[in-house]
C-alpha cells in the first residue's frame, strides 16, 4: 500500500502523469480500499461521477403537461366513447323487440296481426296505381289516333303543288 | 467547414463543454445556455473553423472564455449563488460535517475553489486532459498550470483530511 501511498502523495503535489492518475481512480472504484484511504474515495467517486455528466435534453413539452390537464384530456375522450357507445346502443333495435309494427302510432306485437296489416296496405297501394295509371293509358289511345293529323300540313303542300 | 462536418465534429462536443461551463458558472440552466450560443457562435464562423487545428481545445478555450465573460456580466440574470455568492453562502465547517450527503460536501469544496484552480482540476481530473492542453485553454504556462493543480488538490486533501479528524473526535 506504500505504492498508493506515494501515489496519492504525488497526485496532490499535482506531479503525476495521467496514466498514474487513472491508476489511482481504478483503485479507488475498487470495493477493497485501505481504510486510511477512505478519505479520499469520495473525491474519486464524485471525479467519475462528473464525468458521466451530459447536457440536459429539451424536455417534450407534449409529455411535459401538467397531469391535471393531461387528466382532463383522458377524461374527455373517454367520455366522447362512452357517449359514442350510449348512441349505438339506443338507435340500434335491440333483438327481442324487433317483432312489432307500429300502426298509427300504436306498437302492434301481433306478428300475424302486422303481416296481414302490411299485405292488406301493398295491394291497396297496388290497386291504387292500377286504377291511377288508366287515364295515362286513355292519353296514349288519344295521342297514337291524333298520329294522322300530323301529316294535314304534308297533305296541304302536296295539294299545292 | 460544412454543415455535415459541423455535426460530426463540433456537436459531440456538446456533453464536454456542458461539463467545462458547468465547472466555471456551477449552474446547471447557465451551462446548457452557454453550449447553445457558444455552438450558435461557432456555426455562424464555420468558415475559420477550417484552419483551427485542434477544434476540441479551441471550442473549450472559447466555451471557458465565454463563461467566464458571463460570470462580470450576466449572472445576476440566473436566480443562483454564484461564485463568490457560492462562497459567502457555503457551510462553514461545522455545517459541513453535520452534512450527510459526502458526495455534495465534496462538489461544494470543489465549487468554492477559485475559477482558475476549478477549471484546472476539472480539466484535469475530469476530462483527463494533458497539462499542455490545460495550458492551451487556459491560456496559462504549463508551470502556472501544474502550481495551480497542486495548490487546488492540497486544499481539497486539506479539508477532507479535517474533515475525517472531526468525525473521529
Amino acid at each position: 500500500m506504500k505504492e498508493i501511498d506515494d501515489l496519492l502523495n504525488k497526485y496532490f503535489e499535482g506531479k503525476t502523469t495521467l496514466e498514474e492518475e487513472n491508476y489511482l481512480k481504478s483503485y479507488f472504484r475498487n470495493e477493497e480500499i485501505q481504510p486510511e484511504h477512505e478519505v479520499y474515495k469520495t473525491l474519486f467517486h464524485v471525479f467519475d461521477e462528473k464525468a458521466k455528466e451530459k447536457i440536459p435534453q429539451p424536455v417534450d413539452e407534449k409529455n411535459a403537461q401538467p397531469n391535471v390537464k393531461r387528466f382532463w384530456k383522458l377524461t374527455a375522450v373517454i367520455a366522447g366513447i362512452a357517449a359514442a357507445f350510449l348512441m349505438i346502443i339506443w338507435v340500434m333495435p335491440i333483438e327481442k323487440n324487433q317483432d312489432f309494427a307500429i300502426v298509427n302510432g300504436e306498437k302492434i306485437e301481433n306478428t300475424q296481426f302486422a303481416q296481414n296489416y302490411a299485405l292488406e296496405k301493398l295491394n291497396h297501394v297496388s290497386y291504387k296505381l292500377e286504377t291511377n295509371l288508366k287515364p295515362l293509358e286513355a292519353i296514349a289511345t288519344v295521342k297514337s289516333r291524333m298520329e294522322p293529323v300530323k301529316k294535314i300540313p304534308e297533305i296541304k303542300k302536296e295539294w299545292k303543288k | 467547414m460544412d454543415a455535415a462536418q459541423f455535426n460530426s465534429v463540433i456537436l459531440p462536443l456538446a456533453d464536454q463543454l456542458f461539463r467545462v461551463a458547468k465547472s466555471i458558472v456551477c449552474n446547471d440552466e447557465a451551462a446548457k445556455d452557454a453550449v447553445q450560443e457558444l455552438n450558435a457562435k461557432l456555426w455562424e464562423n464555420r468558415s475559420q473553423l477550417d484552419k483551427v487545428q485542434n477544434l476540441t481545445a479551441f471550442a473549450m478555450k472559447s466555451m471557458r472564455n465565454l463563461c467566464l465573460d458571463w460570470l462580470r456580466t450576466r449572472k445576476s440574470d440566473y436566480d443562483v449563488p454564484l461564485d463568490e455568492n457560492l462562497i459567502a453562502s457555503a457551510p462553514n465547517p461545522h455545517q459541513l460535517m453535520e452534512q450527510k450527503d459526502l458526495t455534495n460536501y465534496v462538489k461544494q469544496l470543489i465549487d468554492k475553489l477559485p475559477e482558475l484552480q476549478r477549471t484546472i482540476i476539472h480539466l484535469r481530473d475530469v476530462e483527463g486532459l494533458e497539462i499542455s492542453e490545460i495550458a492551451a485553454i487556459t491560456s496559462i504556462s504549463e508551470n502556472a498550470i501544474s502550481v495551480n493543480l497542486s495548490r487546488a488538490r492540497q486544499k481539497l486533501r486539506t479539508e477532507l483530511m479535517e474533515k475525517s479528524k472531526k468525525e473521529k473526535i
